[in-house]
């Protein structure tokens, strides 16, 4: 019953497009992440669900009930903003009776809650603190607890680790992917940092422009991205040019632009002579030493492309390895531990399976 | 709903606004009155402007004179002020504050009272010493510098507090000396809060009857002293259209700071704390 | 403050460079501290000392130090009474500012920036310009056949001409004139630094625009809002021009009482007996108000806690 549903929503700032037929279900319980770029309108969608903007076309349904034309204070939802905006001049308290009290909670009832609360953030002895008084991991729990304090129906979040540094930010994704599991509220969030959509969303709903492109769990948008746009959003990725040679049947094989053949998944049939866009993630390449020694062979079927390494990134659990393969194309593969046997500037083969490949024709955007 | 209250919030900003500014306008339409009635005409009666040739040339040289003791009474506020300022907020001494309230103490006494002590001042100073400052071009700069020095510390201490001393560490680790530094990086960064303070200190001394009323006599005045007279004792229409000059040349004035500095400075300049 | 003071040097944190980066400073201050004391304790202590002999008439004074002076005015019905009229039209210009400037301030503080910058440059040209002519303008607008009896009349509002002028409602709005500009630049410096979102999550946590004001705004901008209204009443206080053209000499309000004493009555220990005892109400009046603030905030961090 508390699910939200936009339905085509345009709002423009004078000329500027802030969102353009803009239509998502997220559905109730549902942690869903809007992902996308600065700029592409995450806030402003945001603020249309919350009512602080209104749109000029399209409706809003919360729960089942069109909001669009109500004021915020008569959405029952629940917000945490980027920069926390607690209130300077209450305690942490009284920030988070805040809401309560303007539904006219009875007192005892506030307190309870409130202490309630911030056992949930775990925050037990800090109520009688100013907001000042607090570090910024603080300053964020009570920002969530203020938000959900009078069990809104929805809960939106802008960024709100965006201020923290690393460490802490990854400890308080594991603490909001805990409380928003604990209350069960659905849930939107906007981050423009992938890695923090995956480890928290249900589902993701990556935009652009302000144009939703794609929503999906973090596996389908990781596997099957529906453009360029989110495959290189959504995680690192190879990108390569070329024209199609053959396109019936599930392989298609295709000339790359330095002349290489390789053989892709189709998603359909191809027209031999289309430009098309093939990618590959970087953990699907395997890298041997010293091609073009035939060791590749021992797995048929396999692309390939030889070229010379140029830079390894040690990264612990993982090595980044650069391949030149052409004046203007390097490969970035992703493999395990440590592969003492490459050295840079030496020769290598990089090779991948056909049904690791995306595919996208040139000027097709969706 | 919203957009009914942003209406009517529009609706009382519009009326404010009118009774801003609609003493100009009305001045500005009687000045161009072509009656020959040594009284105001609203609506003016035919249009001309033979109140605007009639204006006696002594009303000139005391808005020539307005002028330069507004310039200077600025430029000397935003020199010592500007001090002032660094030494606050940069120097030693720990009660600050104690500093910050010892200039800000002209802003609270009555106006008048400031002009019965500094003429009570140059009287004794005169029979003291037989310097004469009544009537006297230094003797007026002196006090209008003291009603507009509290500006000019107020806002470029407010700047200087908010200054990160950083960007000076980052000018002295790149070679700077301690004269450019502040010549290139402090200068700049605080000179929208100097502009600020001095503007207010030129509008303060610029329009200022009360203290000078009591040290102008008939050898030297400064316009607003003179209108105020001409106002009470013998009205003539001319003032009318020296009235409208003069807020004709206030508002180029303001655009040409507005150009020339940005209209942060204006915005600033109302934040005097 | 002199430079090597044993006590700055011991300073913690600060190495011998910074002390004598510090003591450059320190040596700034001196030109304006000492104009402030030639230009402010020196006159006022002579200001003070006048007030102290006895007139003679004629502007000689006596020769002899009294406290007569300070007797006579504060028995003098007329000195009281606009003692108490000054204060009254003070206190009521800085309440209108007030309830006039916050509205003002919170509509360009929140308005887009195109509107903004002529809301703010129109603000700062009314500052700009000096009271006699503003009180002139008025003088014209609200006049016996001004523009405001012409339509009020016109109308049929009225059937004769309101006096609007030579008294006290002509002061308090030459009064207002005066103040409202660097009042509502004030208000808005305050507004400003009080973000939107903060009204927003109130907003969203359900609470209606009236209860934003009272929980959100008004306890941010209070502090502000107050120090406004000071400086409003301040100015008021100390006001002679617009009071003298606007009030035609039947509102006789101190400067007003100051000014004929010295400059018609050439009566110096009387004008300066007054004016002490105006710059000693108006900076009681200051210190008041600053007391009761800094108790109020006290008050307000001592309810903390209790929610
Ligand atoms: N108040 C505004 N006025 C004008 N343009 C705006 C405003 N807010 C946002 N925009 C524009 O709308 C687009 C979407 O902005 P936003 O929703 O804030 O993006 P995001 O949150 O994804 O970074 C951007 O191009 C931005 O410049
Ligand atoms: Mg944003």
């Amino acid at each position: 019953m508390s699910g939200v549903l936009l339905e085509e929503v345009t709002k423009r700032y004078g000329e500027v497009v802030g969102v353009r037929d803009l239509g998502l279900e997220v559905r109730e319980g549902e942690f869903l992440t809007l992902l996308g770029p600065s700029g592409c309108g995450k806030t402003t969608t945001l603020r249309l669900i919350a009512g602080f903007l209104h749109p000029e076309q399209g409706r809003i349904l919360v729960g089942g009930r069109d909001v669009t034309a109500l004021p915020p204070q008569q959405r029952g939802i629940g917000m945490v903003f980027q920069d926390y905006v607690l209130f300077p001049h209450l305690t942490v308290e009284e920030n988070i009776g805040f809401g309560l009290r303007e539904r006219g909670a009875p007192r005892d009832e506030i307190r309870r809650r409130v202490r309630e609360m911030l056992e949930l953030v775990r925050l037990p002895e800090i109520g009688g603190r100013l907001p000042r008084e607090l570090s910024g991991g603080q300053q964020q729990r009570v920002a969530l607890a203020r938000a959900v304090a009078y069990a809104p129906r929805l809960l939106l979040m802008d960024e709100p680790l965006g201020a923290l540094d690393l460490k802490l930010r990854e400890a308080m994704q594991i603490e909001l992917h805990r409380i928003q599991r604990a209350l069960g509220m659905t849930t939107i969030y906007v981050t423009h940092d992938q890695e923090e959509a995956f480890s928290l969303s249900d589902r993701i709903a990556v935009l652009e422009g302000g144009r939703l492109i794609q929503v999906g769990t973090p596996r389908e948008l990781y596997r099957a991205p529906r453009n360029q746009f989110v495959a290189h959003f959504v995680g690192k990725i190879n990108f390569l040019r070329g024209t199609v040679l053959d396109g019936v049947g599930p392989v298609a094989s295709v000339k790359l632009e330095d002349g290489h053949q390789i053989r892709v998944r189709a998603p359909g049939p191809l027209r031999p002579g289309a430009s098309v866009c093939v990618a590959v993630r970087p953990e699907a390449l395997r890298v041997w030493a010293g091609a073009p020694e035939p060791q590749p062979e021992a797995v048929p079927g396999l692309n390939r492309l030889d070229g010379v390494l140029e830079r390894v990134r040690y990264a612990g659990n993982f090595t980044h390895l650069f391949i030149r393969i052409t004046e203007n194309c390097t490969l970035l593969a992703e493999v395990g531990g440590e592969r003492a046997e490459l050295h840079t500037g030496e020769p290598v083969r990089a090779g991948w399976a056909p049904e690791d490949t995306l595919l996208w024709q040139e000027g097709d955007a969706s | 709903m919203t957009t009914r209250r942003r209406w009517g919030l529009a609706a009382v900003v519009v009326a404010i606004y009118a009774f801003l500014l609609a003493p100009f306008v009305v001045l500005a339409l009687s000045s161009l009155s072509g009656g020959e009635a040594y009284y105001i005409s609203f609506p003016p009666r035919g249009l001309s402007t033979r109140w605007y040739l009639a204006i006696p040339a002594s009303y000139l040289r005391s808005f020539a004179v307005s002028v330069a003791i507004g310039v200077a009474s600025a430029l000397a506020a935003g020199l010592l002020g500007v001090a002032a300022a660094l030494g606050i907020v940069r120097g030693r001494y720990r009660r600050k504050e104690l500093l910050k309230a010892f200039f800000r103490a002209p802003l609270q006494i009555p106006l008048v009272v400031s002009g019965v002590v500094f003429l009570q001042f140059y009287y004794v100073l005169f029979g003291l010493t037989g310097v004469r400052l009544l009537e006297s071009f230094t003797g007026l700069l002196l006090a209008h510098v003291f009603i507009s020095l509290p500006f000019v510390v107020g806002t470029v201490c407010a700047v200087l507090e908010k200054f990160d001393r950083r960007l000076e560490e980052a000018a002295y680790s790149l070679g700077a000396s301690r004269w450019t530094t502040f010549r290139r990086v402090t200068l700049p960064v605080i000179r929208p809060g100097v502009f600020a303070g001095m503007l207010y200190a030129f509008i303060v001394s610029f329009g200022n009857v009360p203290v000078s009323l009591f040290l102008v006599g008939p050898r030297l005045t400064t316009l607003p002293v003179d209108l105020f007279y001409s106002m009470e004792y013998d009205f003539n229409p001319s003032i009318l259209a020296l009235s409208t000059l003069v807020v004709v040349f206030s508002v180029l004035t303001i655009l040409l700071l507005q150009r020339l500095m940005g209209m942060d400075v204006l915005v600033r300049a109302g934040a005097k704390e | 403050m002199e430079p090597g003071h044993p006590a700055v040097a011991a300073l913690p944190g600060r190495g011998p460079v910074k002390a004598g980066l510090a003591s450059g400073w320190d040596s700034l201050l001196l030109p304006a501290l000492g104009a402030s004391l030639l230009l402010f304790l020196l006159p006022q202590a002579l200001f003070v000392k006048n007030s102290l002999y006895a007139p003679l008439g004629f502007g000689r004074i006596g020769d002899e130090l009294t406290l007569q002076n300070f007797g006579r005015v504060l028995t003098d019905s007329l000195f009281l009474y606009s003692f108490r009229l000054t204060a009254y039209l003070s206190f009521l210009v800085a309440v209108v500012a007030i309830l006039l400037g916050f509205p003002l301030a919170y509509f360009i503080a929140r308005s887009q920036s195109r509107w903004r910058s002529l809301l703010v440059t129109l603000l700062v040209v009314s500052s700009f310009i000096t009271v006699v002519i503003k009180s002139l303008g008025l003088i014209v607008i609200l006049g016996g056949s001004g523009p405001v009896n012409r339509v009020l009349v016109g109308a049929g509002l009225v059937e004769r001409p309101l006096t609007l002028l030579n008294n006290q409602f002509g002061v308090v709005v030459g009064l207002l004139h005066y103040t409202f500009p660097l009042m509502a630049l004030v208000l808005l410096s305050v507004v400003q630094t009080i973000p939107a979102s903060l009204e927003e999550a109130a907003e969203v946590m359900g609470a209606p625009r009236r209860r934003v004001f009272t929980r959100i705004l008004l306890p941010l901008c209070l502090p502000g809002v107050l120090a406004g209204g000071l400086m409003v009443f301040n100015m008021s206080m100390g006001a002679f021009t617009s009071a003298a053209l606007l009030g035609g000499g039947r509102v006789p309000v101190l400067p007003i009482l100051i000014q004929r004493k010295i400059i018609s009555e050439v009566n110096y220990p009387m004008g300066a007996t007054m004016s002490v005892l105006l710059l000693v109400a108006v900076v009681a009046l200051n210190v008041l108000a600053v007391w009761l603030l800094g108790r109020f905030r006290r008050l307000s961090a001592g309810m903390r806690g209790t929610l």
